[in-house]
């Protein structure tokens, strides 16, 4: 009896075992596991395990949950960079060294104020070395300055001023800083080397060959047109009403100081004061920039005109691609505003199926194009700050309209944007007529992905299906009355039982604004085969009575069903 | 007597002639040195000049080739996971197959990359290079002593360096050591690699970034991101004052279209 017992335990077991070694097998192969290399060369991505490199390691596990795809920081020490999130053997393959921990809390990483040359900008000290060493300059590391703002501010510390020597046997000069200017002592090929801060070198009292011109140039990294002394040394910023004062080609004259300060001068004939974004220094061209009074620079315009419209660098808006509507949100609140009047969009003609909104934005004198997201799941809103257009593409947060059954929540537009359309039929489950008080639409309809089906956009059109229920009943005297369902039929007489082409149209935006459903034009105004369906039930040219069954079309006489079709398309080439 | 005149007629003939030829020669002399001057500066390289700039200009034509290229395929000459854009196969620098996560980095140190993607394609024209330059010289009737070093690829700001080791000896009347050989390319991708690092985290941490955000902080650069229909963005980052270009593809937080059940 022992022994039974014990081989019962055994077997009992053995299938235990067997069983939950299959479904494990059944489950690796139908859910995700981690492949540290996808087939297709993709790093520690989440997947079917066929679709995992078998020359690489795999988890049954997500990524995050595993020692080879867990993610911290890359630490270049050649560069002196810390790159972060990064997963463990993606920096590694690299050559770099991976810290679990984040940049921030990896000494390496530490940032401070780097000063190289006149700029200054925050990184590592190995970065701010590698960067020293590149421009040929000693490094300077702050590691107590650690804001962007406060390190900008202690660039270009050095003033600038007039450093005069005599080379040759003449007196001559370069406007350099004075740490530049002492460096100049060293060489034996100059003497009586002298510097004088703040001042340039056309100043007349330095007695140097350097002296007042009708040249202009442009410097890199900065914005201004600036005058340029006889000997190449940089002087003012270009201002055409001073080229001959003598104090002007003196001292050195701050940005904040010079001609009209506060003017973009994009064009200005007189002014090299440019005012980055708005307008930046740039050469003469003969048919696009205006001539300036002397010399051969110009602020130019930075800004863009579209549609006959100015832009300035720096805006944007929304573009007017076909299918799609012109949304403003004054409020910034989610109170859309369609074509600056109505709260709705058209729904014949806007958000149509291959619609795609796009968001424009002027920069650099330059208009780029962005498209928001296929299938309108991002849709372009526009704005204006103090006059400054401002376009996004947000999100079109339309999945949860469906099922909102009050007013109230439909509209709660800080948590989606929807639309409630006052109607007896609701959406979904609730297709009985006559007993709701309306229906929750999204406010700017979808569109889904049909030729892949990921998006179930058949289940989510389904929403919207109805059926024209009725009854009626026949009394001794042969005269027809409803018993139920009188909303969609024209009359209970024979002659009249045709849907009634009010209802028909209700139903038809109830598919329209579900999403890319029913009868809709696309994009570009095109009708598809639910279209001209619609339009021949609507204008009473359909044949009779028309029903979809499992899938098949099925058109009827009164009472006998004739022929069936597999699609309307069908239907309607053979009918 | 008589002929006297006619002779000094002929003569005056003559002269003129040959001015007029002499005047054609050196037409035809500046139009064809105007036309043709940075070429025969280029292909000048086999003779009497210096080793380094028989180098540079050895090199220059490939390294600017291949920069090109690795610079239209997100880093890499031959790249790893990529889509089609344009005709170009663009690398994905990010990347996630899943929707609403942000994607994986898929190239880390990208700085370090390309450099290292510069070198492997340039191995060849480098040991290229130094043969013919030693043909070269041999065929000029130089002595050569060559020592074969490592060489390293830069990028710096605003451009890209080759550094080699190699020891080159030239003896013919006297002798003279050449000990490193150095080519340079103007070209930001140092500056374009970082910015696009910069990007490529944001959306490995917060999904899609926002190009007029990453131009107001580089002025001169401009930043254009173009959606594809599957939910990947290509980045095309060109820097303003150069003309320097560099693109790559990134796929984070994605959207089905419609409502995805997993």
């Amino acid at each position: 009896m022992k022994k039974r017992i014990i081989s019962l335990i055994f077997l009992t077991s053995i299938l235990v075992l067997t069983l939950i070694l299959f479904s494990m097998s059944f489950v690796s192969a139908e859910s995700n596991v981690c492949c540290e290399k996808l087939k297709t060369g993709q790093f520690c991505q989440n997947a079917p395990i066929v679709e995992c490199d078998t020359s690489f390691e795999t988890a049954p596990t997500s990524c995050e949950s595993t020692n080879f795809c867990s993610v911290g920081t890359c630490i270049d020490s050649q560069e002196g960079l810390c790159e972060g999130p990064i997963s463990k053997n993606v920096c590694n393959n690299g050559g770099g060294v991976w810290d679990p921990r984040a940049a921030t809390e990896v000494p390496q990483c530490n940032e401070g104020c780097c000063i190289v040359g006149d700029g200054a900008f925050i990184a590592t000290q190995t970065r701010c070395k590698k960067m020293a060493s590149d421009y040929g300059t000693q490094t300077n590391f702050n590691p107590s300055i650690t804001s962007e703002v406060q390190c900008s501010a202690n660039a270009g510390g050095d003033i600038k001023g007039a450093c005069t020597f005599e080379k040759e046997s003449a007196k001559t000069c370069k406007l350099l800083t004075k740490t530049e200017c002492n460096s100049m002592k060293g060489d034996s090929q100059n003497s009586n080397v002298d510097f004088f801060e703040g001042i340039l070198c056309s100043d007349e009292t330095l007695g140097t060959n350097c002296g007042p011109t009708e040249e202009t140039t442009c410097v890199p990294g900065q914005d201004e047109v600036y005058f340029v002394d006889s000997c190449g040394n940089l002087a003012n910023v270009y201002d055409f009403n001073k080229i001959k004062d003598k104090d002007y080609w003196s001292k050195i004259v701050s940005k904040e100081d010079s001609c009209n300060a506060i003017g973009n001068n994009a064009n200005s004939l007189s002014c090299g004061n440019c005012n980055y974004p708005l307008s930046t220094c740039l050469a003469y061209k003969r048919g696009e920039t205006s001539v300036p009074n002397v010399g051969n620079y110009i602020c130019k315009d930075l800004g863009c005109t579209f549609n006959g419209v100015k832009y300035q660098s720096g805006e944007s808006w929304c573009g007017l691609a076909p299918g799609t509507s012109n949304i403003t949100d004054k409020n910034n609140n989610g109170s859309y505003l369609y074509n600056g009047k109505t709260s709705t969009p058209n729904i014949l003609t806007e958000n149509l199926p291959g619609s795609i909104y796009e968001r424009l934005s002027c920069y650099n004198g330059e208009i780029s194009i962005e498209n928001c997201y296929d299938g309108r799941q991002k849709v372009c809103v526009q704005d204006s700050i103090n006059g400054i257009k401002n376009a996004a593409c947000t999100q079109n947060l339309w999945k949860s309209c469906y099922e909102q059954t009050t007013e109230k929540d439909c509209m709660e537009r800080s948590v989606r944007k929807c639309t409630w359309v006052g109607t007896d039929y609701s959406l979904g489950s609730q297709k009985v007529g006559g007993e709701a008080s309306g229906a929750c639409y999204p406010l700017n309809s979808p569109g889904f992905d049909f030729w892949a089906g990921e998006g179930n956009g058949d289940a989510i059109c389904s929403y919207a299906s109805i059926s024209c229920d009725y009854e009626i009943e026949k009394n001794g005297l042969a005269q027809y009355s409803f018993k139920s369902g009188s909303a969609c039929i024209n009359g209970p007489d024979p002659k009249e039982r045709t849907i009634k082409a009010s209802w028909a149209n209700e139903m038809n935006s109830r598919c329209i604004q579900v999403g890319d459903c029913g009868p809709k034009l696309n994009y570009l105004g095109q009708p598809g085969d639910m279209q001209v369906v619609a339009e021949k039930v609507l204008s009473g040219g359909a044949k009779g009575d028309i029903l979809k069954s499992n899938g098949k079309i099925i058109q009827t006489t009164r009472n006998n069903v004739l022929r069936i079709f597999n699609s309307w398309k069908d239907y309607f080439n053979r009918g | 007597m008589k002929g006297a005149p006619s002779g000094s007629k002929e003569n005056t003939k003559g002269q003129v002639t040959i001015f007029v030829i002499l005047a054609l020669v050196i037409v035809v002399a500046g139009v064809l040195i105007y036309f043709f001057y940075p070429n025969i500066i280029s292909t000048s390289n086999s003779l009497e000049e210096n080793p380094k700039i028989y180098f540079q200009n050895c090199i220059e034509d490939t390294l600017r080739q291949n920069v090109e290229t690795l610079s239209s395929q997100g880093g890499s000459i031959t790249p790893g996971a990529n889509i089609t854009y344009k005709g170009e196969q663009i690398e994905y620098l990010c990347y996630t197959n899943e929707y609403y996560t942000p994607c994986v980095i898929q190239v880390a140190p990208l700085t370090s990359h390309i450099e290292s993607e510069l070198k492997n394609s340039l191995v060849q024209k480098v040991n290229e290079c130094f043969d013919s330059m030693k043909a070269d010289y041999s065929n000029k009737g130089y002595e050569i002593s060559f020592k074969s070093g490592e060489f390293s690829v830069d990028l710096l700001p605003k451009k890209v360096i080759i550094q080699s080791n190699s020891t080159l000896t030239l003896s013919k009347d006297s002798t003279q050591k050449y000990e490193s050989f150095e080519a340079v390319l103007d070209n930001n991708l140092y500056e374009l690699a970082s910015i696009s690092r910069m990007i490529v985290s944001w959306e490995a941490v917060y999904g899609g970034s926002e190009p007029m955000l990453f131009m107001s902080y580089y002025p001169k650069f401009n930043i254009k991101k173009n959606m594809q229909s599957d939910g990947t963005n290509i980045y095309i980052l060109i820097d303003t004052e150069t003309g320097d270009k560099f693109q790559f593809a990134s796929r984070s937080l994605v959207q089905p279209l419609g409502v995805a059940f997993s």
